[in-house]
């Protein structure tokens, strides 16, 4: 059995290891200089190519989520008026969220993605309002979309600080407990909810007042006018995904006129008589074989009975003659 | 004779192949499809009846809220009106008031003192109500460095707390109450758990569960017939500097350590109900004022034997729901006479008919309104002057 070190070995073994360290850390980076760890943390800062990748990255997310979720939910789904509302969701949404990720100013890409899905937590998960729309069905979405919410307020804490994460959080709580229940939340944008304040904020975040690299102004807009060319690819290139669904939009919005309703019960009553006649045709088949068995069964008992009655007949008919031929030798 | 016989013989051949009843059956059947086909028939007459009008735009569905989504906990009930009448009107100073306050605290009194601060300004237009969440030890420490005008704390503050803050700041500590609330155990709306022990929280939330032989990994140990079975409950938690999760703490794991397996920091209270409005497995400890329709706050119970006790606005006004508690304003002052007249009119305000109103709306419940703190002074025929 091995000994195990006690705790006399234990603690030598630390001190050990921590002077190694430190030799180590001094003999690498030579002598402490004063503001190396804020250095550190500003190296450690999420540059503007990157925030811009995570909020193009997020927005794709958001559009996979909503794409799985409405699936689950329109999947052999025969209510119109639950596909048409899902499909309303996932195409103003997603429309959204690709809007938000190809608007001008990157730092405004990321807290309106805050705000939309935030608010969309609020809206639908909170309230239990896709419960209630869509039943058991809407497990899946209302998880979604809270994936969602965590994802993006990940990225959001990449680029604020605790203190600033909460006023974001304070000024959409504070905004939704005055106007709750009644907005079209997917094209609610920060600069609605947080007024002035909101504005002081990000330009706090843009001055370095938090993770985010600061940048002066001119190499902003430079910044800013290269990558236009680029969120109007991403844009056109995501397009088509979600194109059909306005198509659905306006299909679903057809379907739900009462006229198209009262059109579709006709058809569906068409449908279901077309659907009888080869279920008919099968019983009629039916009928005829089991009439056709029926006859040829009656056609072989009464050809049994007429040979039973011929038999006996013709046997009547020898024994008569029999008798009578008998009957003569009895005379002659 | 022979032809009677033959005749005889094929009549009753004819009674034994049973013709007439396979006839007879093949016109049942006939009569059964054309049953059918007449009840085919009937269905569309009943698709033709008339079809409810269903609005066509996609966004009246997308905003319209079901009058049944609105639950008991949302509503202002006439209970909370009749406790805000109780309170005192605001007049507005002749002088208004100017200058900014700045209060720090509370994560769960974020949108109540935010909502206060909104209205004050309508009131005085030149003063500036600015507040910042990140938990009530946040603002205790503030207020000790000087860092706010009030802290806001939604817990009791320890005596040692109050000594702290005395002494850091040489000041006499006032600490007013403007609300009542509970921290909550939040689970989804569908999951059926009545509630929790003090022992069962604590074999649940810490590290070292000293009051439990074992922690409480599952939910099929919290409750033998859950539905869950043996799934894991996943812990939401705010930050550590939230009143909410201290008082959690100190009523079921004093001294010890909060659990890191299968637990999740949130950044607010509302994201940790969102977390159990969303996930069947989750548990969440957030405020009253943080309730939603699809998250459920279960009872709690001071311990085996001890009855459950569901925090609603009777029990927690009455002190059984065992994490009751009230929210606080906190600030320093020389004495009782030397209050600034801003901070004593924002308290005027908010202790005040429509402070209270606020209260209210933003789901918390409303103070007594016969303890009102001396120091404000008293009202005059019902309206703070």
């Amino acid at each position: 059995m091995i000994p195990r070190p006690g705790p006399k070995a234990k603690s030598c073994a630390i001190a050990l290891l921590s002077a190694l360290l430190i030799v180590g850390c001094a003999s690498g980076s030579g002598k402490s200089k004063p503001g190396e760890a804020a250095r550190i943390l500003r190296d450690q800062r999420i540059t503007r190519a990157q925030l811009e990748e995570a909020s193009n990255a997020f927005a794709d997310r958001y559009f996979t989520l909503m794409l799985s979720a409405s699936e689950r939910v329109m999947r052999d789904n025969k209510d119109i008026n639950q596909c048409r509302i899902m499909n309303g969701l996932r195409l103003l949404g997603v429309s959204s969220m690709y809007d938000i990720a190809t608007s001008p100013d990157t730092i405004t890409q990321l807290v309106d993605q805050l705000v939309v899905v935030t608010l969309q937590n609020y809206f639908w998960v909170d309230s239990g309002r896709a419960q209630k729309i869509w039943g058991p069905r809407a497990q899946f979405l209302v998880e979604n979309l809270r994936r969602a919410r965590e994802d993006i307020w990940t990225i959001a804490s990449r680029v604020f600080t605790d203190a600033q994460l909460e006023e974001l959080d304070l000024s959409i709580a504070t905004w939704w407990s005055r106007r709750g229940g009644t907005e079209f939340v997917a094209y609610v944008r920060f600069s609605e909810v947080s007024s002035v304040k909101g504005e002081a904020l990000i330009e706090r975040v843009r001055d370095g007042g938090g993770l985010l690299e600061p940048l002066d102004r001119a190499t902003e807009q430079v910044e800013n006018a290269n990558l236009a060319l680029d969120r109007s690819f991403f844009w056109a290139k995501r397009l088509p995904l979600f194109a059909n669904w306005q198509i659905e939009a306006l299909w679903y919005d057809m379907l739900i006129m009462p006229d198209t309703q009262r059109l579709l019960a006709s058809v569906d009553t068409m449908s279901k008589a077309i659907e009888i006649v080869p279920e008919r045709m099968k019983m009629l088949n039916g009928t005829i074989t089991g009439a056709q068995d029926t006859a040829r069964d009656l056609v072989d008992r009464i050809f049994h009975r007429v040979l039973v009655v011929l038999i006996v007949a013709l046997s009547g008919v020898f024994i008569i003659m029999k008798w009578r031929a008998s009957r003569k030798e009895a005379k002659s | 004779m022979i032809a009677r016989l033959i005749f005889t013989t094929l009549a009753l051949t004819a009674m034994d192949t049973g013709l007439p009843v396979q006839i007879t059956g093949s016109t049942q059947k006939n009569s059964e499809i054309a049953d059918s086909n007449s009840a085919q028939e009937s269905g569309p007459v009943k698709s033709h009846a008339p079809i409810p009008k269903v609005p066509n735009a996609i966004a009246d569905d997308l905003t319209k809220s079901p009058p049944e989504l609105v639950s008991s906990q949302d509503t202002y009930s006439a209970e909370f009106s009749a406790m805000v009448e109780l309170f005192p009107s605001y007049a507005p100073r002749a002088v208004p008031i100017t200058g900014a306050m700045r209060i720090v605290g509370s994560d769960t009194m974020g949108p109540l003192l935010a909502n206060i601060g909104i209205s004050y300004q309508v009131v005085y237009p030149n003063a500036k109500i600015n507040i910042e969440q990140g938990g009530s030890s946040k603002g205790i420490s503030a207020l000790k460095g000087g860092g706010c005008d009030m802290a806001s704390v939604s817990r009791d503050l320890s005596t040692k707390e109050i000594d702290e803050i005395s002494k850091a700041t040489g000041k006499q500590v006032f600490v007013v109450p403007i609300a009542r609330g509970a921290a909550c155990v939040y689970v989804n709306a569908d999951n059926p758990i009545v509630g929790f022990t003090k022992e069962q929280c604590n074999g649940l939330v810490s590290i070292t569960h000293a009051m439990t032989e074992a922690p409480i990994m599952r939910w099929n140990e919290l409750d033998s017939s859950s539905p869950l079975g043996s799934t894991f409950p996943i812990i939401y938690v705010p930050r550590m500097t939230s009143g909410t999760l201290q008082l959690f703490i100190d009523w079921c794991m004093p001294g010890e350590q909060i659990t890191t397996i299968s637990r999740f920091t949130e950044s607010g209270p509302s994201s940790v109900v969102n977390a159990c409005c969303a996930y069947q497995t989750a548990v969440g400890i957030s405020g009253y004022a943080n309730r939603q329709p699809r998250a459920r706050c279960i009872a709690l119970s001071n311990g085996a034997g001890q009855p459950f006790v569901t925090p609603t606005v009777t029990t927690i006004c009455d002190g059984t729901y065992p994490l009751a508690r009230t929210l606080n304003l906190v600030f320093v002052a020389t004495d009782a006479q030397h209050i600034p007249e801003a901070t004593i009119e924002f308290l005027r305000f908010t202790l005040s008919e429509d402070g209270q109103d606020l209260a209210a709306e933003t789901g918390n419940i409303p103070m007594d309104a016969n303890a009102l703190p001396g120091f404000l002074g008293t009202p005059v025929k019902g309206i703070w002057r």
